[in-house]
């Protein structure tokens, strides 16, 4: 069922010249205006508008890093993060062959941030997929459906909405247990009603949208109008809401940690990190001071890129 | 209403009514009701091409969708083809789709600006199974010929065309299936008059081979009278004139219809017009006049307008005016 | 251009009020140098009115909106002139401008639904633009937009100014608005397609009301339309555009009587006609142009309508044809119709 315009321009290319279209289009020839549209299109592309746009492309690099650090990094350390020596505790920065210093009980703090920025990562991606998705389908119903049903939803999530974010989490994780599967299902199921909003929202607005009623008269089914026409153009809203909503989970799991909720020790975790970090902000700074910088350039890099993709798909709301 | 025709018209529609419930601004006031569609009854018969002319706000949009159950309708029958429209069940109206589409107004919204032309012409076969899907490409090629276009616009989407062009897509997707009952609403008012032109004769030319019946909507009076057979009136929700086309831009019985021909711009620079200025604008169809709905802005109204509703009556050329001269 | 205009179209007898030579602005895009308005001339009578006929597309709208200077930030005045009361509006400050927009010149939308601020009084909104432009007491001010209200004919106009733009109709807004373009007694106002959002019969009251005003006021009036019929009702003079450039420039008589470019023709022929019998079932199909207007970023190499144009021939791919005065007063842009040789209309 797709339409694929290099399989044609190929076509094109095989016959030569294509000159019904010169008559009816003007000035260019078939394959010329094809070639012309292929241009633009490229030039307009959401790849190359963001590369134009420079803060939006700093937080792609940011988030590059982080991503790429979480998968390959643990490999390229190749030190145990868990690894306790005392003769290392508290080290400065730089001694003893630990770039960033040792930690309360001796431990490589650089092979620990590096593995925490893949529990970061994980969880926050985790959990904003999970939002998504439950979120997402939520509130295609809910908008499309209307009614009886889009109010019971809605009330529902307006309940969610009221509790803080952090005391909802820390409400489920107490239910759930401890554990990072649990807390990716906690954070996913805290986003749940924001991604519901919005895609209600949007849904209710392109659902009035005269292409969607041309649909419907050709007899569409629901599912049709709904997943083959409202879905991809509420997408792009829910893509920039998800990339803003992985900062948030990024600060969320720390949050946890911080509380001692989330990932357990001793696992490394940039929020575990900071607490401990916390007890000895006086002796040894190190230890806040580069986890937070980590949680802090994360998070910034997924707000630039969030805010570009914004920028890029939607230019109305650039204020 | 009197019957012209022994055979059994196309498309019969009796007093149709789509009353819209307004919610009041007021806390507890009860809610208001918008008459859009008011007790209107016509007939189309197969192959011709009946015109439905208003201002906006006179209900013939809201009219084109209730005909086709976009828009449910209030009360009234529709008969297509002697199967009651308004009795059929969702699936079996789903199944009726493939017989009767409409082609809507704004070439710019009404395709889905994330679809491809190739898939939006495709849909309509796909919705209804209809062939393979090797079949179902080769159908969008002819269709793009048929509506002048070329099969490597397949790959484009609706942004890349202009706005004659889309409503070529448009027209193909409305044929993609075996289609017998076109609803045009406004489909050129959007374009400018050369590419107006050649979808207009893309129109008529379609309808000639493919044997089909337009019911036009539009509120532009010269394109109606150029493709329509017979026209009707509408004002405030109910047809006020109905007739052949000819028939009607010769001699106009309902002061409304009179107003409206005179308000069209001259032709050429040499042209005096006969000037019947209406004064004021439609009245809004929330609280309508009591009497005849065109009593507030007509030249010659009498009393009697402001006090009885007139009915369309007459053969053949009918009119609902109490003024109006007796037809023999 | 090889001959200069040296007489007016319009009224010959009238002074020239703008008078625009080669008129050229450009937008730069991403993608490329889209050439608008890419050469037009032409010239208004003071009192007069000209009706600049094209398609969407054909630069008319950012002709008129190139006079007010009104552009937006990646569009430019590239070249020409445009000479108001001697002045040439391309060179004046931005600062002197604003002195200009409104009480020298002033302009009306084609939406009156947006054009309006929903959240001001109407009588608030035409004092205000009083007040821009001159030194008025509150009482001064109020008479004076009352006075406009009612000469645009809004009934109870002391009553009116305090109404909020949602209580009127369409018909009414378009109204107000030009109660504000008016307020000022502007020498010049542009109207961009100010009745195509309006209904038939509103239409005719707006256009009434213009006529009547342009008389009585002798305000001159550009009138930016891609409906003939409503020019015919107004103008007496017509420049019809193509593809960023004047194609043709006459008066609306002779405009009507002898048009001279080969897009004049298929305009006019492409309108349907309600005077035009059909026997039944046989009608003639409706005159086109085939094709598509050009792509802006690529004119300017040669006529911009060779490629629609039945007439072409090797010189129209090749040159850009100039703007010729044909006939007194009359004047065209084709490679076959010249003083030397004319072309003969095919019949439609």
């Amino acid at each position: 069922m797709t339409w694929k315009m290099s399989k044609i321009s190929k076509m094109s290319k095989m016959s030569g010249a294509l000159t019904p279209g010169g008559e009816r289009e003007g000035d260019l020839s078939g394959a010329a205006q094809q070639a012309m549209i292929l241009r633009e299109r490229a030039a307009n592309s959401v790849w190359r508008k963001l590369c134009r746009n420079k803060s939006a492309f700093a937080g792609f690099v940011i988030v590059a890093v982080v991503v790429f650090t979480a998968i390959l990094g643990p490999s390229l350390v190749g030190k145990d993060p868990n690894k306790m020596n005392f003769v290392n505790m508290y080290a400065k920065p730089g001694e003893r062959g630990m770039i960033l210093g040792g930690d309360e009980f001796g431990r490589d703090l650089f092979a620990r941030v590096v593995y925490g920025a893949r529990i970061s990562i994980l969880v926050s991606v985790g959990g904003m997929a999970i939002g998504a998705v439950v979120g997402v389908l939520l509130g295609l119903i809910s908008g499309f459906e209307g009614g009886m049903l889009d109010s019971f939803l809605m009330r529902v999530m307006d309940g969610m909405f009221a509790f803080p974010f952090i005391l909802l989490a820390l409400l489920l994780l107490t239910t759930l247990g401890e554990g990072i599967q649990n807390v990716i299902l906690a954070i996913g199921i805290a986003n749940v009603p924001g991604y519901a909003r919005i895609v209600r929202g949007q849904v209710l607005f392109v659902k009035n949208e005269e292409y969607i009623k041309s649909v419907a008269a050709l007899g569409a089914s629901s599912v049709r109008l709904i997943f083959a026409h409202i879905l991809p153009n509420v997408f792009s809203q829910v893509i920039v809401y998800a990339t803003l909503n992985v900062a948030g989970a990024i600060l969320t799991e720390a949050s946890l940690s911080f509380l001692g909720m989330g990932i357990t020790p001793p696992t490394a975790s940039w929020g575990g990190i900071l607490k401990s970090g916390q007890d000895c902000l006086q002796t040894a700074p190190h230890l806040a001071l580069y986890s937070g910088l980590a949680i802090l350039l994360t998070v910034l890099g997924f707000n630039l890129l969030g805010d570009g993709i914004r920028d890029v798909l939607d230019p109305k709301m650039k204020t | 209403m009197p019957e012209v025709e022994t055979a059994e018209p196309m498309l019969r529609v009796e007093r149709l009514t789509k009353t819209f419930r307004i919610k009041s601004a007021a806390l507890f006031a009860p809610p208001m009701e918008l008459k859009a569609v008011n007790d209107v009854s016509f007939q189309v018969r197969e192959g011709e091409t009946l015109g439905i002319i208003g201002e906006s706000g006179c209900g013939k949009s809201t009219l084109g969708k209730t005909l086709l159950r976009l828009i449910e309708p209030t009360s009234g029958r529709i008969f297509y083809r002697n199967r009651s429209l308004t009795e059929l069940s969702r699936g079996e109206m789903k199944a009726l789709r493939k017989e009767l589409n409409i082609v809507s107004q704004d070439p710019y919204s009404s395709l889905d600006p994330r679809k491809t032309a190739g898939y939006l012409i495709e849909e309509p076969m796909t919705i209804h199974g209809i062939g393979t899907k090797k079949e179902r490409k080769e159908r969008v090629t002819e269709l793009l010929n048929m509506v002048g276009l070329d099969y490597y616009h397949a790959t484009r989407y609706p942004h890349e065309f202009s706005g004659g062009q889309r409503q070529r897509l448009n027209i193909a997707r409305a044929l993609a299936m075996n289609l017998k009952l076109i609803v045009c609403d406004e489909p050129v008012s959007a374009l400018d008059v050369s590419v107006q032109a050649q979808v207009v004769n893309l129109l008529c030319d379609l309808k000639k081979k493919l044997k089909l019946t337009y019911i036009f909507i539009s509120h532009d009076l010269s394109v109606v009278k150029y493709i329509s057979d017979r026209i009707a009136i509408m004002y405030l929700g109910k047809i006020v004139e109905l007739g052949d086309e000819a028939e009607i831009y010769a001699a106009p019985l309902h002061p409304y219809t009179e107003a409206l021909f005179s308000a069209i711009p001259p032709e050429s620079p040499f042209e005096e017009k006969r000037k019947i200025r209406l004064t004021g604008e439609v009245p809004s169809p929330m609280n309508l006049p009591r009497g005849c709905a065109f009593s507030t802005r007509c030249p010659r109204c009498e009393p009697r307008c402001r006090e009885e509703v007139p009915e369309l009556t007459g053969v053949g050329h009918e009119v609902a005016c109490f003024l109006a001269p007796v037809q023999p | 251009m090889r001959t200069g205009m040296r007489q007016n179209a319009n009224e010959a007898a009238g002074e020239t009020l703008l008078r625009v030579r080669d008129l050229r602005t450009h937008f730069f895009t991403g993608s490329g140098v889209v050439k608008a308005v890419d050469g037009v001339s032409f010239d208004l009578a003071r009192g007069g009115a000209l009706g600049i006929v094209g398609e969407s597309g054909s630069g008319k709208s950012v002709a008129s909106n190139s006079i007010m200077r009104l552009l937006p930030k990646n569009g430019r005045i590239v070249d020409g002139s445009i000479l108001f009361e001697g002045r040439d509006l391309v060179e004046v400050r931005e600062k002197d401008m604003l002195k200009i927009r409104g009480q020298e010149i002033s302009m009306i939308f084609q939406d009156p639904m947006t054009s309006l601020d929903p959240v001001f009084k109407i009588g608030d909104q035409v004092i205000e633009v009083l007040r821009a432009h001159r030194r008025l007491s509150n009482a001064e001010a109020w008479s004076e937009a009352v006075k406009a209200l009612t000469m645009v004919g809004i009934p109870e106009p002391e009553k009116r100014m305090n109404s909020y733009p949602h209580e009127f109709s369409g018909g009414m807004r378009q109204r107000v608005f030009i109660a504000m373009a008016i307020a000022c007694r502007p020498k010049l106002i542009i109207a961009d397609e100010p009745t195509t959002a309006l209904d038939v019969t509103v239409q005719a009251q707006v256009l009434d009301l213009l006529v009547d005003l342009q008389r009585e006021m002798g305000t001159s009036v550009i009138l930016v339309t891609h409906n003939l019929g409503v020019v015919w009702s107004l103008c007496g003079a017509v420049m019809v555009m193509y593809a960023g450039k004047t194609v043709e420039y006459a008066t609306a008589k002779d405009l009507y009587r002898n048009p001279l470019h080969p897009y004049t023709w298929g305009l006019l022929n492409s309108m349907p006609r309600l005077g035009a019998g059909k026997e039944k079932g046989k009608e003639k199909p409706l005159a086109i142009i085939p094709g598509t207007p050009p792509d802006l970023r690529l004119t300017a190499r040669n006529c911009n309508f060779h490629n629609r144009c039945a007439y072409r021939g090797d010189v129209c791919k090749e040159e850009v044809p100039p703007l010729i005065e044909l006939e007194p007063g009359h004047f065209a842009a084709c490679h076959f119709q010249t003083s030397g040789g004319r072309l003969t209309r095919k019949e439609a």
